[in-house]
């Protein structure tokens, strides 16, 4: 019998939100539970249902990830594990909270300030109260929602990804969506599961998929990059499907650009493309940027990077080896509807790059010459 | 969905309640100042976040909290033992729905798994240096500081909950004219709007809006301002006049409702309080509780009959909470649906043992309700005996009858004393019965074994009944002079007294003279 759970996994612009959004927002026999890591993607989640249904039907409700936690899987059945104090909300780290603290000392694990709980350890924190609560915790959030889905599912990290499997046990049908090419964030850095940390997590996947937990459906196509915008991306993960672009208008600037330093004002100014950095060590002028890992789940006709030292080497030596981590950089590139340009000039033995020049039938702005 | 139950710790009267109320229509039947309406603003508030129609958080103040609790705590504090602050906590209990799971968890007192909403009013953790200062010296202190507290009203869930989130509505509708607020209506206000979609809402607004902009466009608007502009003494700047446009004059607060052209607040209270009834139960269908209070205060007896013949109708379909004091509200809605509401004790008569139940469920309310209401009640056999303790209390209380002391005599028929003692023993109400011995004061003890200390009575079995008792304790000079009689012999004026009990009672009850009386009789006044 085919799992009721699914995993969705389709490479960027491949509208994997867009189509959630319609799915979950037309099922309204349904009551549906969104979640998402980033307040970024929450915020786009919110936006497509505006656009699409005018609001948030009444019968989706829209979470991140950590207000999920908090509010249906922590607090609830709380009591159950530790029943001092209300957790008021998530003590956010960006690295690993106390280690050497006993997980016998409830409080001291777990809880800060006596009314705060660390971020990595939230998830765990819910498994306890869910184990716990003899059936009474899965029981409210089954009489709650028919339908959870994840978006950005690749976020996901530690104890994480045991929740999910406690969800996808239950009868509450679970969908994952997501691109592990695009695993640029953790919501922990928990040392629980790190063996999927990043694009790993595909292994997770598959294992679930054995075990007859769910299906997987993988989807190599993009409706927003062109093909040449795809291939490019692609490269970063040679081991990995290749993405067949829907995206066919030509707009008459299309495909790959390297443009040298004096032109980059004029091509700004020329076709006002989205200017992207890996992160604020890259210096990008008068510009304003956005950092690669802000950019995630945004779209844009045309994007102007600052590259930084691993893209340079990439160019200059044709080795994708240079991008050890290529999340960010996957992000970056699939951002580009139709042109993906580098501030960049020297050799380059990446194909399909194209050198920019002026382009002769138009006047020459001043200030370039 | 219904509330099950209700929580009630420190709120003013309310100590520590714990109510289970009924599917439609719960009585609370209880003396004055005793909790009943308090524990209706208890309901209303942890349901609407409302204190007499005011935001809780800015109603604040210490009265609020049980003056024993704070007392008890702060002689405590004094005597220099620390304990965690008074607070105040009220949860309502809902129907276990899967709709509702939302608002279900375990945080709340009693740890049931099961949807609800709670409101606790205590020390704000930020203000604590503020409050251990403010308590430093205890003995300055003799109220709660409640400027260092704050409001958190969570689902069990223990998430915030809001107004709109709460799924269970609540309407209050008191016929004290004292609360009614300024303005429009509250009530109706509020079932307007939950009657209206938000679309129907915005459209309103806008049109409301239009209308007031034309109005300040009207020439003669023009011409106002046309001389307020040549006013050039007034101020420096250009001075016009417009109606107010801001948000706090939306047209919520300028619907006034009509009843036959007259202005819903110039109707009379009856009229009010029945049309709010019946709006209420018409806008909120199901999720709903009816909250009355006291309707026999303030309305003519027509409009209180009026008023409960509704209240009867709409408890067939709504959740509704009645308090009153009224027997005739009782014997009208029903003696089945009463909670004995008594401070901090209470009880439903299905608490009674069955038989008990039985037969109060046969009796008309009163009786029930005098006792319940009575501070002391002394239970009695019949007239005679129930005139002749009358007779006695005044006689031993400067003249002043026993109602007038909060002493109810209780003329109770087949003699259902238990019936009666039963309710007195969990209320806690001091009763005492008065009663003949019958010749064998071995069968009384048996018949009221377990009651025996309640039961007054004489241990001499020769004087069986009131009539003998009487003549031991008086002369027969003293009686005849009270008859009007010039029995000689004591058999014959004993006859005369056993057939004709209750003239002679009456005779002795209004009698210039006082007599003696018999010992056990004095007891029941003393006790």
């Amino acid at each position: 019998m085919p799992s009721k759970n699914s995993i969705r996994l389709a490479a960027g612009g491949a509208g994997k939100t867009t189509a959630m959004v319609r799915e979950a927002g037309a099922a309204s026999q349904n009551a549906i539970a969104i979640l998402t890591y980033t307040n970024n993607n929450y915020d786009e989640i919110v936006r497509i249902f505006y656009r699409e249904f005018g609001s948030i039907p009444s019968h989706v409700s829209v979470y991140t990830w950590y207000t999920f936690l908090l509010r249906e899987c922590i607090r609830p059945y709380q009591p159950c594990f530790y029943d001092a104090s209300r957790i008021e909300s998530i003590f956010f780290l960006t690295g690993r909270s106390l280690n050497w603290a006993s997980k016998a000392n409830v409080e001291r694990y777990y809880i800060c300030h006596g009314r705060y709980i660390y971020s990595d350890k939230a998830a765990e924190f819910a498994l306890e109260c869910a184990q716990r609560s003899d059936g009474r915790w899965i029981r409210r959030l089954n009489d709650m929602f028919d339908h959870i889905y994840v978006d950005e599912v690749q976020d996901l990290a530690g104890y994480d990804l045991d929740l999910i499997d406690r969800l996808m046990r239950s009868n509450i049908l679970v969908t994952l969506i997501g691109d592990v090419r695009q695993a640029t964030y953790s919501t922990n850095q928990s040392p629980r599961n790190s063996q999927y940390r990043g694009p790993a997590i595909r292994n997770l996947f598959l294992q679930w998929k054995q075990a007859g937990q769910c299906h997987v459906d993988e989807c190599a196509e993009s409706h927003r990059c062109n093909q040449t915008v795809c291939d490019l991306a692609d490269s970063l993960y040679p081991d990995m499907p290749r993405t067949t672009s829907k995206n066919l208008t030509v707009t008459g600037h299309d495909g790959l650009f390297m443009v040298p330093r004096l032109l980059v004002s004029d091509y700004v100014r020329l076709y006002t493309p989205a200017v992207l950095r890996y992160d604020l060590k890259t210096k990008c002028g008068e510009y304003v940027p956005m950092n690669f890992g802000d950019s995630k789940g945004k779209t844009f006709d045309r994007v102007l990077i600052f590259p930084n030292g691993p893209i340079k080497s990439y160019f200059s030596s044709g080795d994708i080896r240079k991008i050890t981590s290529p999340a960010k950089y996957y992000v970056a590139f699939t951002r580009a509807r139709f042109s993906l340009a580098f501030a960049y000039e020297g050799a380059c033995k990446v194909p399909y790059v194209s050198q920019y020049s002026w382009p002769a039938e138009k006047p020459r702005p001043e200030a370039a010459s | 969905m219904r509330i099950t139950r209700v929580v009630a710790k420190n709120f003013k009267v309310l100590r520590d309640v714990n109510l289970t109320l009924n599917k439609g229509l719960t009585i609370l039947v209880g003396d004055n100042e005793t909790g009943k309406s308090t524990l209706l603003e208890a309901i209303h508030l942890v349901l609407t976040g409302l204190l007499y129609g005011r935001l809780i958080a800015n109603e604040l103040a210490p009265y609020l909290f049980n003056s024993q609790t704070v007392g008890e705590y702060l002689t405590k504090l004094g005597e220099g033992q620390f304990q965690p602050p008074p607070y105040i906590l009220i949860e309502a209990y809902f129907e276990d729905h899967p709709d509702l799971a939302k608002h279900r968890g375990i945080n709340n007192s009693l740890k049931l798994d099961v949807p609800g909403v709670s409101m606790k009013i205590e020390l704000n953790e930020d203000y604590l240096p503020n409050f251990r200062e403010y308590m430093a010296d205890p003995l300055r202190v003799d109220a709660i500081p409640t400027e260092y507290y704050s409001v958190r009203w969570f689902s069990f869930a223990h998430n915030p909950v809001t107004q709109r989130s709460v799924p269970v509505k609540s309407t209050i509708i008191d016929t004290y004219s004292t609360r009614t607020f300024s303005g429009a209506d509250r009530y109706i206000a509020g079932i307007v709007e939950a009657a209206l979609s938000a679309k129907e809402q915005a459209d309103l607004s806008l049109a409301y809006r239009e209308l007031r902009s034309g109005f300040s466009k009207q020439p003669q608007m023009e011409a106002l301002n046309k001389h307020f502009a040549a006013q050039k003494d007034i101020s420096d700047k250009k001075l016009s006049v417009s109606l107010d446009m801001s948000a706090r004059s939306g047209w919520e607060s300028n619907l006034m409702p009509f009843l036959d052209s007259i202005p819903f607040t110039n109707a009379g209270k009856g009229e009010q309080s029945s049309a709010k009834l019946r709006l209420a139960v018409q806008s909120y269908a199901d999720a709903h509780i009816v909250l009355v209070e006291e309707p026999e205060n303030h309305l003519s007896y027509s409009n209180m009959h009026r008023l409960v013949s509704k209240v009867a109708e709409v408890a067939a379909t709504q959740q509704l909470v009645i308090a009153t004091h009224s027997s005739f509200v009782l014997n009208k809605l029903g003696v089945e649906n009463v909670i004995l509401f008594c401070g901090n004790n209470h009880l439903t008569l299905e608490q009674l043992p069955p038989d008990t139940y039985n037969y109060f469920m046969k009796l008309p309310g009163h009786d029930t309700l005098r006792l319940i209401l009575a501070t002391k009640a002394i239970l009695v056999e019949g007239p005679s005996d129930e005139l002749i303790v009358q007779r006695a209390f005044a006689d031993s209380n400067d003249g002043k009858s026993p109602l007038e002391m909060g002493v109810d005599v209780i003329s109770v028929k087949s003699l259902s004393f238990k019936r009666f003692l039963d309710i007195a023993k969990a209320l806690k109400i001091s009763a005492r019965v008065v009663t003949d011995n019958d010749g064998s004061v071995e069968k009384l003890k048996k018949r009221y074994e377990g009651y025996i200390e309640y039961i007054c009575y004489d241990e001499d079995e020769c004087c069986k009944t009131l009539e003998p008792q009487l003549l031991k304790a008086n002369s027969r000079q003293t009686l005849n002079a009270v008859f009007g009689t010039i029995f000689t012999d004591h058999a014959d004026l004993l006859e005369f007294m056993s057939l004709n009990k209750t003239d002679c009672a009456l005779k002795i009850f209004s009698s210039q003279q006082r007599i003696t009386y018999p010992a056990y009789i004095l007891d029941a006044i003393k006790k």
